[in-house]
């Protein structure tokens, strides 16, 4: 669905609409796999970081329909090894973000189990980072 | 001295125990607490994306009330933090706020209902105001009733260590709790899961990954000889202790016990009323135990 | 009265494609004191140089203005051809019309306004101009190398071979540097020790070469051809001559310290030691700092057992002064330290090694005698995680490749098969960089006989769990998690040069990495900004051993080219004191970077080799006494009312 929103809009180029949104030029990840070696929700992504920027630099629409980006759990381990310097949770926060704006929701609030039992900033995030 | 607090939402509700215990630590060491007045939450997790400032309107909002509250009680501009989240969620709000005058702008167009931000607060997460206010030292003459070599096994958990800049220490080899946890009589073991991510808001959508994830720190902890694991972190807390409860079975080794880094330090400090009747019994027990 | 020629070029397109020749040639025929002005298409070509002499005769020139390129490019050509023609080569400048002009503007319009201006201004300074001889000096003919490794050996070596002298000072007991560290060497695999062990024999017996160990360069004054040099020579303890190796001290004495340096920190040794047997000089050095009898109390165990008389404890410090016509640094490097990398445990795992332990635990002069055992426990490890570009290519760390690490983890993974066959070896990397002569070849060598598991990926985290060592990474080319247990990890270091105290001494710039910045990069790759002296080694940039050797002899030929001169001519462009107003405040001697002013009776004196013509006491002057020769500043002032097309004209005299 962002795939032809960005169509209409003219819009097709996913590395530079991800440098407007965070300042993060993903040209300069030479997919070293420091990111995914050391990322604590690797065994859940269907692509693994370095391949989600990869997928960015390519120009690859289906960047926007990783899994991961949406497993990503900002713990910031990626950014803070990066030999690149690129914030690689920005990156993800970044097209999670484009799919968010596209009113794209992953997560029905009203039905998660121990609603009642989660601790409030859990809800908040997940408001924040899913809907 | 007088300082300024920000709870935040979770440190009332599910976390309460961290409040009652690290206020009774701090007004034992000499602060007097002032909460902020008419505080909002914070937002939890700080949207990474820079062509907005929605995510830095919360918590200026707070931050401009907390500077109220500092002329208004006439304290100090140190603003305490509980809250990982908090912490993290206010100081990276005050530094788009000062290093960035567009922005700055911006803030103070959404937010003209309020006087415009000053930035002249100094936020410390408690973990800090230990650390570099108190003193290591002066944590070990408080000390009533020593930990006995309790093997603690300290869980930084994400934020309170990356991005490098709003880090209480360092990303890779923290001892900040370490050290507290030594001054207390307890025997800290480093276990190298104790910097990295518990799976965070993912518990809301997919919790079978946290709970795998757990799972993995807690067993690593238990390898170690970690009897109790010590957080900082609300969602931590939960995520840990609601993980070994959902995979009982698969679990090798015991179950953990998780607390608060301020409640073994009110237990040190012999404030027992500022520990829950359960959670005292659970230390006197494993302290005991040790002989 | 001048009489100013111009000559403005058109480097083909270069300039002329933007800026207007013809234009510039007819405006700046209206300066005053031009006499003839005309373009050519190159005027650095053989015409071009005989158009500008049969100029100077036809018309009786004065002054030259060769508009073109820049006068590093040029300057020596056209003054050449102007003093054949009988014009002083100090009357001769050029403005630079393409570097500073055409290759940077594009509107041809602008392009020619700034050309006009350009050498306006430089004709009102070549009015200026004295004509002026070079400065001549004699040469000393003794060189000095600056680090006793593969590079200083080869280019002391070099120059020795030559005829001159040549003194080679090293911080070390020993000469033969991270070389003699080495096992086998990439990729012919001979053994470091027996192709590096008969140069340094060579060094030792040399008749021309001094050599000085456990010394540093501490000051360096003059300039090429005549540099005065500094060293200081920290003491023994054991005089060389007389100590017959009989090693009776090394028995006795009852001090054991980590050895930190030949063996980073796997093994012990006494304070009394050689490094390695084939140390040169041959000869035991006590270790002041771990040694009981040079401070207040004496054991002077040693001291009994000596029957060469050899030890003495009270040997003290000494400063030996020397001059010397050139100079070659090769300084080397050392490893990044693993203790700066968080996530691979800062260090603090003893089965984590860096490339220089591993070479010494597999070299079969090393601590284990060439059996590969682990630090923490002895075990022989059978399974190792090699780790390619750590601290390299990582902007948090060294942002460049440090260009060796891919040839020897490819030896080291190698070697390490051949120890352990039935050990398993896994190289985590990013990129293999072979580029060298028979490099390539090596790597697929390594991987087919070897069966060496290349995984490309960069590993995240190591953590210990018990005797183990678990790896995280992640296989790039399949996009899984790896989760390794390992025995022993190597970390393959970057380097990081040994420059930063040299640099200041001889007050040549380092890059931004701290490599010693060489004249151009590609160009004059030996040479430093300051004449005589030279580069060599990883002190210049990242390299091996072949190239090391190659660039040592490239420096030595630099130095060997000076000294085998009678005399060197020096530019004249110099400072100069003007007695009468020179106040004698002493400003200029202080600042003076080159030591080239000293203060008389009768004020400031400049002494003219030595000074480099960079106008820094110039600047600094409260009185105005000093003055550069040809920067006058009527001149300068004359040039930049030109430039800001003010177009004065300066009155006929």
């Amino acid at each position: 669905m962002a795939k032809n929103l960005w169509r209409e809009k003219g819009m097709v180029n996913l590395a530079e609409k991800i440098y407007e949104m965070t300042g993060e030029n993903v040209y300069l990840c030479y997919l070293c796999g420091k990111c995914g070696a050391g990322c604590p929700m690797a065994d859940k992504m269907d692509y693994l970081p370095y391949q989600v920027i990869h997928m960015i630099q390519i120009n690859d629409m289906e960047s926007l329909n990783a899994k991961s980006i949406w497993i990503c759990a900002t713990c910031f381990t990626c950014s803070v090894r990066c030999p690149r310097n690129l914030d690689v949770a920005r990156i993800m926060d970044g097209l999670r973000t484009i799919k968010v704006r596209a009113q794209e929701q992953t997560i029905d609030l009203r039905e998660v189990e121990d609603l009642d039992k989660l601790p409030p900033i859990a809800l908040v995030a997940a408001g924040r980072k899913y809907t | 001295m007088r300082i300024l607090y920000y709870p935040g939402c979770t440190v009332k509700a599910t976390a309460i125990r961290d409040e009652k215990a690290s206020l009774a630590v701090l007004e034992a060491l000499g602060f007097k607490i002032v909460e902020v007045e008419d505080w909002v939450c914070c937002g939890a997790v700080y949207n990474l994306p820079r062509d907005t400032v929605i995510q830095a309107v919360a918590p200026i909002r707070t931050l401009i009330r907390a500077e109220s509250t500092m002329r208004k009680h006439k304290t100090s501009e140190i603003l305490l933090t509980l809250c990982s989240m908090c912490n993290h969620v206010l100081k990276m709000a005050d530094n788009m706020y000062r290093s960035n005058p567009d922005v700055a702008y911006k803030l103070d167009v959404y937010l003209s209902d309020e006087p415009n931000y000053e930035g002249k607060l100094k936020i410390m997460h408690f973990l800090e105001i230990l650390r570099d206010l108190v003193g290591y030292d002066k944590i070990k003459e408080k000390v009533r009733r020593s930990l006995g070599g309790l093997k603690v096994a300290s869980f930084y958990g994400c934020l309170l260590l990356r991005p490098r800049e709003v880090a209480i220490d360092d990303s890779e080899d923290p001892i900040v709790i370490e050290e507290i946890m030594i001054q207390l009589g307890a025997d800290p073991v480093d276990y190298p899961y104790r910097n990295e991510c518990c799976g965070s808001y993912n518990v809301v959508r997919t919790p079978e990954y946290v709970w795998d994830r757990t799972k993995d720190i807690v067993e690593s902890a238990n390898d170690y000889g970690a009897e109790i694991i010590v957080t900082t972190c609300p969602l931590c807390a939960y995520n840990l202790e609601e993980g070994q409860k959902r995979r009982k079975k698969e679990l090798k080794g015991r179950e953990i016990p998780i607390l608060y880094v301020s409640e073994l330090v009110a237990y040190a400090f012999g404030l027992d009323d500022a520990l829950e009747p359960e959670v005292k019994v659970l230390i006197d027990r494993m302290v005991r135990d040790r002989g | 009265m001048e009489r100013v020629g111009v000559f403005v070029c058109h480097c083909g397109r270069n300039i002329a494609g933007v800026v207007d020749v013809k234009k510039v040639v007819e405006e700046v025929k209206k300066h005053p004191f031009v006499f003839h002005a005309e373009d050519y298409k190159y005027m650095c070509s053989a015409v071009g140089q005989n158009l500008i002499q049969e100029a100077i005769k036809k018309y009786g020139l004065t002054s030259i203005v060769v508009a073109a390129c820049s006068p590093r490019m040029h300057l020596e050509t056209f003054r050449t051809a102007a003093m054949s023609a009988g014009l002083n080569p100090y009357k001769v400048e050029m403005a630079n019309i393409r570097e500073q002009n055409s290759w940077v503007h594009e509107d041809p319009h602008v392009a020619t306004e700034k050309a006009i201006r350009l050498v306006w201004s430089t004709i009102n300074k070549v009015i200026g101009n004295q004509p002026l001889k070079k400065v001549r000096s004699n040469v000393v003919k003794r060189c000095l190398v600056i680090g006793g490794g593969i590079a200083g050996i080869q280019a002391a070596l070099d120059v020795a071979n030559s005829g001159f002298e040549v003194i080679l000072v090293e911080k070390s007991p020993t000469i033969g540097g991270r070389m003699a560290q080495l096992s086998e060497t990439f990729p012919t695999l001979d053994c470091a020790q027996c192709i590096l062990t008969p140069k340094m024999a060579e060094v030792a017996r040399h008749p021309n070469i001094k050599i000085y160990t456990l010394s540093e360069v501490i000051e360096v004054n003059g300039s090429v051809g005549k540099f005065k040099v500094k060293i200081r020579k920290k003491p023994r303890y054991v005089d060389i001559e007389a100590c017959n190796m009989c090693s009776e001290c090394e028995k006795v004495c009852p001090q054991v310290v980590l050895d930190k340096d030949f063996n980073r920190s796997l093994t012990i040794r006494k304070a009394i030691y050689i490094p390695f047997p084939q140390a040169v000089p041959p000869a035991y050095v006590i270790d002041a700092e771990n040694c009981y009898g040079v401070g207040t109390t004496r054991c002077s165990e040693c001291v009994k057992v000596c029957e060469q008389n050899a030890i003495n404890l009270f040997d003290t410090e000494e400063i030996i002064e020397v001059e010397v016509g050139a100079i070659i640094v090769a300084t080397g490097y050392d490893l990044y330290p693993k203790e700066k990398i968080g996530e691979y445990g800062y260090g603090r795992y003893e089965d984590v090694i860096d490339s220089l332990q591993f070479e010494r635990l597999i070299a079969s002069t090393g601590p284990t005698g060439g059996e590969l055992r682990r630090p923490s426990d002895g075990k022989v490890p059978k399974r190792v995680a090699f780790i390619q570009c750590v601290g390299s290519r990582d902007l948090q760390h060294l942002p460049y490749c440090s260009r060796i690490c891919c040839m020897y983890t490819a030896k080291h993974a190698f070697l390490y098969k051949h120890l352990v066959p039935d050990g398993e070896a896994y190289v985590f990397y990013i990129d293999i960089r072979a580029g060298g002569k028979r490099y390539e070849e090596f790597i697929m060598r390594v991987q087919t006989e070897s069966k060496v598991r290349y995984t490309r990926g960069r590993v995240s985290k190591i953590v210990q769990k018990g005797d183990k060592l678990i790896v995280h990474a992640v296989d790039t080319i399949t996009g899984k998690p790896i989760t390794l247990p390992v025995d022993m990890v190597v970390l393959a270091m970057g380097i990081v040069p040994n420059t930063k105290e040299i640099a200041e001494i001889l007050r040549i710039p380092i890059d931004e990495n701290g490599f010693l910045q060489e004249l151009h990069p590609k160009l004059a790759p030996v040479e430093s900004p300051i004449k005589g002296i030279f580069l060599a080694g990883v002190a210049q940039g990242p390299k091996d051993i072949q190239d090391s050797v190659a660039q040592a002899s490239a420096a030595a030929s630099k130095a060997i080219e000076i000294l085998s001169k009678d005399y060197i001519e020096k530019e004249p462009l110099v400072a100069r004191v003007n007695k009468e107003l020179c106040s004698k405040c002493g400003v200029c001697t202080q600042l003076c970077p080159y030591n080239a002013v000293e203060m008389t009776p009768e004020g400031a004196k400049v002494i003219e080799v030595a000074c480099e013509g960079c106008g820094t006491c110039v600047a600094a002057c409260p009185s105005g006494a000093l003055s550069l020769a040809n920067y006058e500043p009527k001149q300068i002032f004359l040039m930049v009312d030109a430039l800001l097309m003010k177009i004065p004209i300066p009155e006929k005299s």
